[in-house]
């Protein structure tokens, strides 16, 4: 049974999908998933291009050679280079959404803080300090998010608090905002500061039906749509 | 989420009418009838019995839950005795009878009992091929079968995945799993079945277990809610993700020594206090 918030933003994006031409509700989002050289990322990615490939958007390279992807997902952020970063931004501002998945919790502090500063100078995003699930208070069980549908999704041992804008936060973990919606560019980028992709790799219903939505071109769409932004 | 608990939880020696009145005074919703268990429900009540069992429930102001049944345990689906199976068929489908004429929309069945002598291949295969049988009867009467999990007493589906895989064979709407959170002893967490089984839960079934406790002679490993080992909190929590918003029957031995009726009336508010998340 849907809450009265998915009965009525489902209503919402299908009055405005309604209005949109034909071959922008049809089309496939050409997607990509750029791994990291390690089993984090590579246990999410499975989980990822599972995901697009049941939703059946084209699933594109590990390494991009494609400028046109409207898509891009980078699980579990552990390594990533200035140069990668700053690859992503111009596409960002180009039109592409770009979902960043978090595996900064299992580096080192060195690591972790170098990944901070460097998503702070590129993206603009605030990363705080990794939080543990298992020392937390058993308040909280799951990640709870609002947007773009709501649903408990399970934690995965370490997640990446952000400190962002009320408006741009579309899940949290207790006290804490774990993940963050905007618009950059043209495009944008969504930050999951608690991993997705190994739920969608145990093929968990919530976790499937966050990851529908994230991917979705009604959840992140592209500037000619600017009527959609903040549903 | 609404309250209820079996009538063979009343009181020993109680009528069934004054078990009603108890359970309302006591703040339950419904009430789980169980055929074969207490005089007045059994194979050859009729259905004008029935009827009134069924208007009594709503004069007390209660609805029926569910419909299980005492039966499973000895005329299985699974059994290898034709006779017995046969006789389990017609007990499910007295049950899925009894539904519709009550006025619930789920049954509860024990599906298939392991033994030394009736190995699992063969209950596997009976249990699904008999149930698939049973899918056309229950889709016709609106009435869905809720397999519970009886894990270490049946000795038979024992992880959640393999429950899954059992219901995917079975493959109908009409098939789900009632869930008993506190069958599942040491051998898993009652939050993820709830997980894993999301939308196939018919009704869910309420008690605590003790989790590092052997079953020897008559010691229990089952007590009341709260006491054991069960992680409510995080049962809560599962509830809410799967959107479970059905019923919660209590599943209680009776313990008490004195005063039968205060275990019904501490059972009422333990359930109050699950649905609360209050912890």
């Amino acid at each position: 049974m849907p809450t009265r918030r998915e009965f009525l933003t489902g209503l919402a994006i299908a009055s405005l999908a309604a209005r949109l031409p034909a071959a922008n509700r049809a089309a496939p989002r050409r997607a990509e998933v750029w791994l990291e050289d390690h089993c984090l990322s590579q246990e999410s990615a499975l989980g990822f291009r599972r995901l697009l490939k049941r939703d059946t958007v084209t699933n594109g390279s590990t390494q991009s050679s494609i400028a046109s992807s409207s898509l891009i997902i980078v699980p579990g952020i552990r390594r990533m280079s200035p140069a990668r970063g700053n690859d992503l931004l111009q596409r960002m501002h180009d039109g592409t959404w770009v979902v960043l998945e978090s595996g900064v919790g299992f580096s080192s502090m060195a690591e972790a803080k170098h990944q901070a500063d460097l998503f702070k100078r590129i993206f603009g995003l605030k990363l705080l300090p990794a939080v543990k699930v298992a020392q937390c208070p058993a308040v909280a069980t799951y990640v709870e998010y609002t947007k773009p549908v709501c649903r408990l999704a399970r934690t995965f041992e370490a997640i990446t608090p952000i400190d962002c804008e009320p408006t741009e936060v579309i899940a949290r973990f207790g006290r804490h905002s774990v993940c963050a919606r905007k618009r950059v560019g043209r495009g944008g980028l969504v930050f999951l500061g608690s991993m997705l992709g190994p739920g969608l790799f145990a093929e968990e219903r919530e976790a499937l039906a966050i990851g529908a939505a994230l991917v979705a071109p009604s959840a992140n769409p592209v500037s000619t749509l600017p009527q959609l932004r903040g549903i | 989420m609404k309250k209820s608990t079996g009538d063979n939880f009343f009181p020993n020696a109680m009528r069934f009418t004054d078990g009603l009145a108890l359970l309302k005074r006591a703040g339950y919703d419904g009430v789980e009838l169980w055929l074969g268990e207490r005089p007045w429900f059994q194979m050859q009540t009729t259905d004008a019995e029935i009827r009134a069992m069924g208007r009594q429930v709503r004069d007390a102001g209660l609805e029926v839950s569910d419909v299980a049944n005492a039966l499973d345990w000895k005329e299985n689906i699974a059994s290898r005795d034709p006779e017995k199976r046969e006789a389990a068929v017609r007990h499910i489908k007295r049950q899925i009878e009894a539904a519709q004429i009550v006025g619930t929309d789920a049954i509860l069945i024990v599906a298939g009992v392991v033994t030394d002598d009736t190995p699992y291949n063969e209950v596997y295969k009976r249990t699904v091929g008999t149930l698939q049988t049973l899918v056309e009867v229950a889709a016709k009467a609106h009435v869905k079968i809720g397999v519970e999990n009886c894990n270490s007493e049946q000795r038979f589906l024992l992880s959640p995945r393999e429950f899954a895989t059992f219901l995917d064979e079975i493959n109908s709407p009409w098939v789900g799993i009632h869930l008993d959170v506190g069958n599942i002893h040491d051998t898993g967490f009652a939050e993820q079945w709830i997980e894993i089984h999301g939308p196939r839960i018919t009704r869910i079934h309420v008690k605590d277990v003790h989790k590092h406790r052997g079953r020897c002679g008559n010691e229990s490993v089952y007590t009341n809610i709260f006491l054991g080992d069960n992680n409510w909190p995080a049962i809560r929590e599962a509830m809410r993700k799967v959107n479970y918003d059905g019923w919660l029957i209590a599943e209680m031995e009776a313990r008490y020594q004195h005063a039968a009726d205060q275990q019904v009336y501490d059972t009422s508010s333990a359930l109050t206090r699950l649905i609360a998340g209050r912890f």
